[in-house]
């Protein structure tokens, strides 16, 4: 351990976690439950959803929850159910205004990216899923009006999965990133079955893959799609996760999409609007036997604090979670060395994002599971449906510890995890945790850090930049050396997380300096910024603090 | 007396040669199996990795071959309206893939594949590169239907060619790949034979070195029981002289100058009657010195040979040189004699007497003692004697004193045996024990 590290305020290892993950769904009002529209038809679609997003479409400072769902399929009505919209009511409640906000939209919903596409200020929704996608421009005045056709993103049919917002040309207008899994409608549902007579979930070995999209946005409200221009075109994918992260550090933004038995794919961005997939050169696109692994849910992260972003994907059970260091030259799988593998390999990922979660200036990750059929059990032993998530805790010597059973009882109860998604709902200053489940209710954990260590949490707000600032690198420099996070849409599995950026610093009450790398270019510093504190900061201004306590 | 054996030989020098020769075997079979290893491991360095991953590479150019085959079902499928041109990236990767499999795999056969069929291999791939080439040019001037016929009537059957073609090296790499195994198969064979070889040359040079050791070492026993028995008889001839000698020099005093000195004395006795009177006491004093040297001379006689052997017998013997050992060293001496009196002829005897007589004198210089036990029994086993003493016991360091030997000799002359050991508390025993002959 290195000495400064000794200056933070955050426990050893060998001890307990300091926080707990407390289930507070049911006393928050957060009463949905995910409607796969299955019939006994077990299509595809049905175990892959969905998503869940924290978000602040009303700008009031408090996030709100959006969650995806799925609808009756053609022919088979069974209820009625639309995708859920949560406004924080600012006392650890929270109000459905689905129907208030115009919402209460029925779609085959699966995943959400959010972003303010078209810099007013106000958070916009592209609700990914079976068939049409859709994208949902905030109006500013609580609601949202469906923009899909007007920004010519309409008549595109597509099984779409995880998409992200972000900035590729650096024009200061957000682009989407969409991706697309297989080539699927029930009308070329395929018969697949594990006991030879059932109908059970196909793998997606039974369907032709589909090419990413990728849509550049005109800044006039419109989007152009570039995805051949871009050469990200590529039929042969079955994408599930994306990420961005800027691998070669030169400062625009690269992408790492996780596809399902297909090997992953990362891009780098040539900074003239197309991109050059390098991640088998990059070590990144198989597993360790050479085979391309089901890659589910995606994040990046600088968890070693080397300045670079490693990578993590989550897998299909027995594959084990991929745990990336980038080496600078490259990526080295060192999910074994860090006890990850070990631990995932009877789990079935989706959902992955890193975080600080107990606030000692060091990225823990934490990943959602359960399987995508419900007979599982039955066909392999010890494999499990529904299955506990982990939180794999960054001991800062190289290693992650599975607490998951260590803090609280709620957060270790077994689930068919899919979306997952990190903000601080009640602005204490710690993160708290929202995921979703397949056929089953959404969990919102609230995290009670007991140890009193602090955060410093910048909110941008980009100028020649996008207005969310995605894509600008947040660095500070603190004690115990310097952490780096990246605003970014996407990461995780369907969904999105709270865009600003959250650094643990221990129980230091300042940090020496912070710097913000904007998308356009621009670099702000600013020095002895107290902690425990929101900063605002506008692109090319000082730092406006709103404290979150 | 035996006839003395010839010059002995040592058997190290063959022992030595045997031992050198084991070792060489040793080293002998040693260098065979490291080379046999060393054989092995070029075979499948050479032949069975540089295979597999030829076969690796030949996987990875068929599953390319085979997204190439997706991705044209895709543009001959007008994939979701995308312009043909909207391929070129994914087939750029693929074809930047495929080109570094196919330099890759073609080092790893070099000199193992005929080279017609690399460079037709490579000429193959050039040509579907050509037709590629030339369906990306059609795509981005002309309409998708003309790329589209280059992908049906040119593209797809080259492919087929390329994937026919790579299906066949796989097979001959299989094939390959099964001949190296054949051959590893002949080296494990040849090894477990000559193992086998090995085994059995040890084992004959096993029994053949015990064989010696074993006719080496009875030679060295009959040898050294030889030179036992000699030294037995040389010690047992000399005891005898030592006897015969001191009974012969016991006599002469006993016989020869004892009658001098008595007739001396009478002669002084008659003198000192006619003597004058002033020569009576100096008379009186010679006879007084003469009756002296009688006695000094009767009693080293006895010493020498005890006469009272011969005459009375081994126990009454004991009784006399206890009291005459009694009374010269100051040394009290508990007594048991037998119950029944030992019958032992005086050649036998003596030897009995000389032993104790050895083992008190022992004990009177070296043991510090006050007293000294001494028990005689005879019985129907035999006769034994013990001689015990509480003194200060045998040093750590014992060595057997020429007396000692002299003991053992005598004990042995008996047939009969002598122990000496230590006491459980401080002290010595030593007990001789002799059967009746």
């Amino acid at each position: 351990m290195r000495r400064r590290d000794l200056l933070l305020a955050a426990p050893a290892m060998a001890a307990p976690p300091p926080f707990q993950l407390v289930d507070v769904t049911r006393a928050a009002g957060i009463d949905f439950t995910h409607h796969t529209g299955g019939f006994g038809s077990r299509y595809l679609p049905e175990t892959m959803g969905p998503g869940c997003a924290f978000l602040d479409y009303d700008n009031d400072g408090w996030l709100d929850i959006l969650l995806v769902n799925g609808q009756d399929w053609p022919g088979h009505p069974q209820r009625p159910s639309t995708l859920k919209l949560y406004r924080n009511n600012r006392n650890g409640t929270f109000s459905d205004v689905t129907r208030a906000a115009g919402l209460d939209v029925s779609m085959y919903g699966l995943g959400v990216a959010v972003a303010d596409y078209n810099n007013d200020g106000f958070p916009d929704l592209y609700i990914t899923g079976v068939g049409q996608s859709r994208l949902f421009r905030n109006t500013g005045r609580g609601t949202y009006v469906d923009a899909t056709a007007s920004s010519g993103l309409g008549n595109r049919s597509a099984f779409s999965t995880s998409a992200l917002w972000f900035d590729f040309d650096r024009d200061g207008h957000l682009d989407l990133f969409v991706c697309n899994y297989v080539r699927w409608s029930p009308e070329q549902d395929v018969f697949c079955s594990l006991d030879g007579k059932a109908k059970s979930y196909c793998t997606p070995e039974a369907y032709r893959g589909n090419t990413c999209w990728l849509f550049r946005n005109r800044g006039d409200g419109t989007f152009e799609d570039v995805t051949a221009k871009s050469g990200l075109f590529d039929a042969s994918s079955k994408s599930l996760g994306v990420a961005m992260l800027d691998f070669d550090q030169d400062g625009w933004a690269d992408l790492i999409v996780a596809n399902d038995t297909q090997p992953n794919k990362l891009y780098r961005n040539n900074r003239d609007g197309t991109f050059r997939e390098m991640a088998v050169r990059n070590g990144i696109a198989f597993g360790d036997d050479g085979r391309a692994r089901a890659g589910m849910g995606v994040d990046a992260g600088d968890f070693r604090r080397t300045g670079r972003e490693g990578i993590a994907i989550t897998n299909f059970d027995n594959e084990m979670m991929g745990l990336y260091e980038s080496t600078g030259g490259g990526f080295v799988d060192i999910a074994a060395a860090t006890g990850i593998a070990a631990a995932s390999r009877a789990r079935l990922g989706f959902g992955c994002l890193f975080f600080d979660a107990d606030l000692d200036g060091h990225l823990d990750l934490l990943a959602v599971n359960g399987h995508i059929d419900d007979s599982v059990r039955n066909l392999q032993r010890g494999m499990s449906y529904a299955q506990p998530p982990h939180l794999f805790w960054n001991d800062r010597a190289g290693k992650f510890r599975d607490i998951g059973a260590e803090i609280g009882p709620d957060f270790l109860k077994p689930k068919v995890g899919r979306g997952l998604a990190i903000g601080d709902f009640d602005r204490d200053g710690d993160l708290d945790v929202l995921m979703t489940t397949n056929h089953g209710p959404a969990y919102l954990y609230r995290n009670d850090l007991a140890n009193g260590n602090k955060s410093i949490r910048f909110r941008l707000e980009g100028r020649k930049s996008n207005r969310d600032g995605i894509g600008a690198v947040v660095k500070i420099d603190d004690a115990s050396g310097t952490q780096m996070r990246r605003i970014r849409s996407g990461s995780s599995y369907l969904s999105s997380s709270a865009l600003p950026a959250t650094f643990g610093v221990g129980a230091q009450t300042y940090i020496k300096r912070a710097t913000i790398e904007w998308p356009s270019g621009r670099n702000d510093e600013f020095k002895n910024l107290p902690t425990a504190r929101t900063y605002l900061c506008v692109e090319g201004e000082a730092p406006r603090p709103l404290d979150y306590r | 007396m035996d006839a003395l054996p010839g010059k002995p030989t040592s058997p190290s020098r063959r022992l030595v040669a045997g031992g050198l020769l084991t070792l060489l075997i040793l080293l002998a079979y040693g260098t065979y199996t490291l080379n046999s290893v060393r054989r092995m491991r070029q075979v499948q360095a050479d032949i069975v990795d540089q295979n597999r991953k030829a076969a690796l590479q030949l996987i990875r150019i068929e599953s390319d071959l085979n997204a190439l085959a997706l991705a044209m079902r895709d543009m001959l499928d007008n994939f979701d309206g995308y312009p043909l041109a909207a391929w070129s990236a994914q087939l750029d990767r693929i074809r930047e893939n495929l080109d570094d499999a196919i330099s890759v795999e073609s080092r790893l056969a070099t000199g193992r594949r005929d080279p017609q069929q690399t460079a037709y291999l490579q000429a193959s791939f050039r040509q579907f590169w050509l037709s590629i080439d030339r369906m990306k040019a059609t795509a981005a001037e002309g309409p998708p239907a003309a790329a589209q016929g280059i992908i049906r009537q040119t593209l797809q059957p080259q492919l087929e060619a390329l994937s026919s073609l790579t299906a066949r090296l796989l097979v001959q790499n299989n094939a390959e790949e099964q001949r190296a195994a054949e051959r590893i198969a002949a080296i494990f064979a040849e090894i477990e034979r000559n193992a086998y070889v090995f085994l059995a040359i040890s084992l004959v040079l096993v029994v053949g070195v015990s064989a010696a050791l074993i006719r080496s070492n009875r030679n060295l026993f009959d040898r050294l029981a030889t030179l036992s028995n000699q030294r037995r008889e040389l010690a047992q001839q000399l005891i005898s002289t030592q006897e015969s000698t001191l009974r012969s020099v016991s006599r002469d005093l006993h016989d020869e100058f004892g009658q001098i000195l008595i007739a001396l004395g009478a002669m002084l006795t008659r003198a000192q009657k006619r003597a004058p009177q002033e020569f009576v006491d100096q008379v009186q004093e010679s006879k007084v010195l003469v009756q002296e040297t009688l006695e000094r001379v009767r009693a080293l006689s006895q010493r020498l040979q005890p006469v009272i052997l011969e005459e009375e017998g081994l126990g009454p013997t004991v009784e006399w040189h206890l009291l005459l050992f009694q009374r010269q060293t100051g040394i009290a001496v508990d007594y048991t004699a037998p119950d029944t009196a030992p019958t032992l002829p005086a050649s036998r005897s003596i030897h009995i007497y000389r032993i104790l007589q050895e083992a008190l004198n022992n004990a009177a210089r070296h043991a510090r003692i006050a007293e000294i036990t001494v028990r005689l029994s005879n019985d129907a086993a035999g006769l034994e004697l013990c001689v015990e003493d509480h003194g200060i016991g045998l040093p750590a360091n014992f060595v057997p004193s020429v007396g000692l030997t002299g003991m053992c000799e005598r004990a042995e002359l008996l047939g009969g045996t002598l122990s000496i050991g230590a006491l459980t508390g401080p002290g010595t025993t030593i007990k001789l024990t002799v059967p009746h002959v």
